[in-house]
């Protein structure tokens, strides 16, 4: 089995906090296999998704390596990562109430 | 719900005195009962021949009152329309993209926010000459920057809503989330500016054309305004012919403050709710 997804020493730090948020995280998610990620609230599960898609606000420093497919999501273009989000990766915020845009019907 | 209840009839009232308007200024070469540049009779009071009397050339002041509308509608609405339009992309793309393009758009915007913006009016309409063209470029170089600054900070709160977050991380590009998606959610609030902008674009017109600045050869409420203190009519005691351009005008801003009033109003109810 190849490496889709792999996390290397991952490390996000917030400017305004003390502690990162996530620190020396790695993991590897070999392809076709069905990862859960669980943890209380504030583990950082969120910052991790939103890192995979470098999509964290510019308070965060991101250290560390993601690689998906053998490229290193950190250095790879603006525009080659948006090709890739939502077509092979994507992210749901929690609260559905927010996560629609309140002037579209949803459905048909 | 009161205050909804204002706003429904300040949208009445508001629609209902810019229909008036409209159709006066649609419907003038109708009617009008001269050609508002048919020389005549001048310094007549009125009577049933002149509703309004004349003014200095015998020209019919009721007719110039409907066909200065044409002129005084357009430029308002024209010019309203140029400004909303940049002030709001200015404000999106500063407001979305941050960073360096948000410095470099705000840095132009203080600029024209600090400029003095009738002053500087004055100087460009006599420095560009006359016409409907330059009248435009004065009253439209400064007056976007308003617009831009509030559409900015609506867009920085929009930003961070979940569903903007959603659509980043489907790969929905920048273009496509600030006009298909931002330009909704702010509509609100840029008619609101819009309806604002066409009163201080009108008052503009009329400042300027009183000042014989503006398009000398065309009809507009200021234009009349000018030739009736130019011409003596204020010292005179002409009433006819200084008052009706005054009401017109005042009138015809009224209509659009209770248009945008009403928006405003409704927007802010809307979001209570939501």
């Amino acid at each position: 089995m190849i490496d889709m997804l792999r996390f290397d020493t991952l490390r996000v730090a917030f400017t305004q906090a003390q502690q990162p948020a996530l620190d020396d995280f790695s993991l590897v998610i070999p392809a076709g296999a069905k990862t859960m990620i669980i943890g209380e609230t504030g583990s950082g599960k969120s910052v991790l998704l939103l890192a995979l898609l470098r999509l964290l606000p510019a308070s965060a420093s991101v250290s560390g390596q993601i690689w998906f497919e053998g490229k290193d999501l950190q250095s790879i273009p603006d525009e080659e990562l948006r090709r890739l989000r939502g077509a092979t990766f994507s992210y749901t915020p929690q609260s559905s109430g927010s996560s629609l845009n309140p002037l579209l019907t949803v459905g048909f | 719900m009161l205050n909804l209840n204002f706003a429904l009839r300040d949208r009445r009232v508001g629609v209902a005195i810019l229909a008036a308007f409209l159709s006066v200024a649609v419907l003038a070469p109708l009617l009008s009962p001269y050609d508002p540049h048919a020389m005549g009779v001048p310094y007549l009071s009125p009577s049933s021949a002149h509703w309004l009397g004349t003014n200095d050339i015998g020209q019919d002041i009721l007719s110039e009152l409907l066909y200065g509308a044409r002129i005084s509608l357009f430029i308002g609405i024209t010019a309203a329309a140029i400004i909303t339009l940049v002030g709001m992309m200015v404000g999106i793309v500063a407001g979305y993209l941050g960073g360096k393009t948000d410095w470099i758009l705000m840095a132009i915007c203080n600029v024209a926010m600090v400029l003095p913006s009738f002053p500087l009016a004055i100087v460009l309409a006599a420095y560009l000459g006359g016409g409907i063209k330059s009248l435009m470029i004065s009253i439209c170089l400064t007056a976007w920057s308003g617009t831009a600054l509030v559409v900015r900070a609506s867009v920085l709160q929009l930003r961070s809503a979940g569903f903007i977050r959603t659509l980043e991380a489907m790969g929905a590009n920048s273009v496509r989330i600030m006009f298909w998606h931002i330009v909704p959610n702010i509509s609100g609030l840029v008619l609101v500016k819009a309806a604002l902008a066409v009163c201080s674009a009108m008052l503009a017109e009329a400042g300027l054309s009183f000042l014989g600045l503006g398009a000398e050869t065309e009809k507009s409420w200021g234009a009349i305004l000018h030739y009736a203190f130019f011409r003596n009519g204020v010292f005179n005691g002409y009433w006819w012919w200084y008052l009706p351009p005054v009401l017109c005008i005042s009138l015809c801003i009224t209509g659009f403050m209770l248009l945008g009033r009403s928006r405003r109003d409704s927007a802010s109810e809307h979001e209570v709710r939501s």
